[in-house]
């Protein structure tokens, strides 16, 4: 959104030139200008045999965005970590400890209100910290959820629940766990 | 016969003078089929049911839906018991990853499992079923030896009458392992 602000005289302009104002690298601004312009948002055209400039095709666009479409990274994180929670809770279930299963209940859907709100909040404007925001609350409720575990179960005993779980959810959506970093919040 | 603890099976406990000795480790041996996990099961499920102590079976061998399908067949119904706290039936067969076939559990890990769940589930009546299971941890018979001996010392430490179970084969030796029988205050054995 920045880039296109930057463009938005309708004036040509060349990627060093959207760099500079954004106090951007010359490459990263490339990228995003080349991409916009694949995607028919702005219009670019050569100057010479090695550079392109663009311009905004008209200063004012609509387009909707369709999250059951679009896989994002915010939206495949939170269905890795939907996935590791379920794992973590059905072997819990299948474990016998109605009272552990309870406890862990509890602190998975009423603690840590603040950081839910700030995930929907990083949604709603669209900025890039979702998955940050997401790995925040993660951490904070997989330490609630491992100490409610092993203060019943043991050590031990936690830490086979949690790393099996952890193991399904990585073969079940290895890619995003690994680009995004996702088992991090999970390791400690 | 106050330090008895009743079993609930009331031809069994007429035999032994009213029960298993109180806060002792105890040791039912016997072939597969010969009803050793439900007697474990009247055990921990009278304890609760009838004598208020709130009872914890570890499944290691068989599974959980095993064991319910036979509490059914003799109308033991856990679940009420189970949402009240007074009996947990946990299947430590669920820490095994699904194509790890070995059993995962050695006598650490439950001593460390017990560590913390004996003082939190208030636990009175204890069963362990099996020992079998868990001698497939280990690599020899000395280092299993050595282990027990050491997991039997813990459980006297605690105000817990323990039955653990293992399996004998039949013709052969009174227990799998030929040393489970030394860890504990009494052994019964039952036949087909």
């Amino acid at each position: 959104m920045l880039i296109l602000k930057a463009i938005r005289d309708g004036n040509w302009h060349l990627s060093s030139e959207v760099a500079r104002e954004l106090n951007i690298h010359i490459t990263t601004a490339s990228k995003f200008l080349h991409r916009l312009s694949e995607l028919g948002l702005i219009e670019h055209r050569a100057r010479d045999n090695r550079t392109f400039e663009y311009r905004l095709s008209s200063p004012r666009f609509r387009f909707e965005v369709d999250l059951m479409d679009d896989s994002g990274p915010l939206r495949e994180s939170v269905d890795f970590y939907v996935t590791y929670f379920q794992r973590l809770f059905d072997r819990i279930r299948r474990l016998g400890w109605p009272r552990v299963e309870a406890d862990m209940q509890h602190r998975l859907t009423s603690d840590h209100q603040e950081l839910r709100a700030a995930i929907f909040q990083e949604m709603i404007s669209g900025s890039d910290g979702g998955i940050d925001r997401l790995r925040d609350l993660v951490a904070a409720l997989h330490r609630d959820l491992w100490s409610v575990c092993a203060q019943t179960l043991g050590k031990a005993t936690a830490e086979r629940v949690f790393q099996t779980a952890l193991k399904e959810a990585v073969t079940d959506h290895p890619d995003i766990a690994v680009r995004c970093g996702l088992t991090r919040p999970l390791e400690g | 016969m106050g330090d008895r603890v009743a079993t609930g099976i009331v031809g069994f406990d007429r035999l032994v003078g009213g029960g298993f000795p109180h806060a002792t480790v105890n040791l039912l041996s016997g072939p597969a089929g010969s009803g050793k996990s439900l007697f474990g099961l009247h055990f921990v499920y009278n304890g609760a049911a009838l004598y208020g102590e709130p009872g914890l079976y570890l499944v290691l061998e068989e599974t959980r839906d095993n064991l319910e399908r036979a509490m059914a067949a003799y109308k033991l119904d856990a679940s009420p018991l189970e949402a009240a706290g007074k009996l947990l039936l946990v299947d430590m067969g669920e820490l095994r990853e699904s194509d790890d076939a070995k059993s995962v559990v050695g006598f650490d890990d439950l001593r460390d499992f017990l560590t913390a769940a004996l003082p939190r589930s208030g636990t009175k009546r204890l069963v362990i079923d099996s020992l079998s299971a868990v001698g497939l941890y280990y690599a020899s018979p000395e280092q299993l030896r050595e282990r027990l001996f050491a997991f039997a010392r813990f459980l006297r430490s605690h105000d817990v009458t323990t039955l653990l179970i293992t399996e004998s084969i039949e013709g052969g030796p009174l227990t799998r392992y030929g040393i489970e029988q030394f860890v504990a205050a009494s052994r019964r054995s039952r036949g087909i």
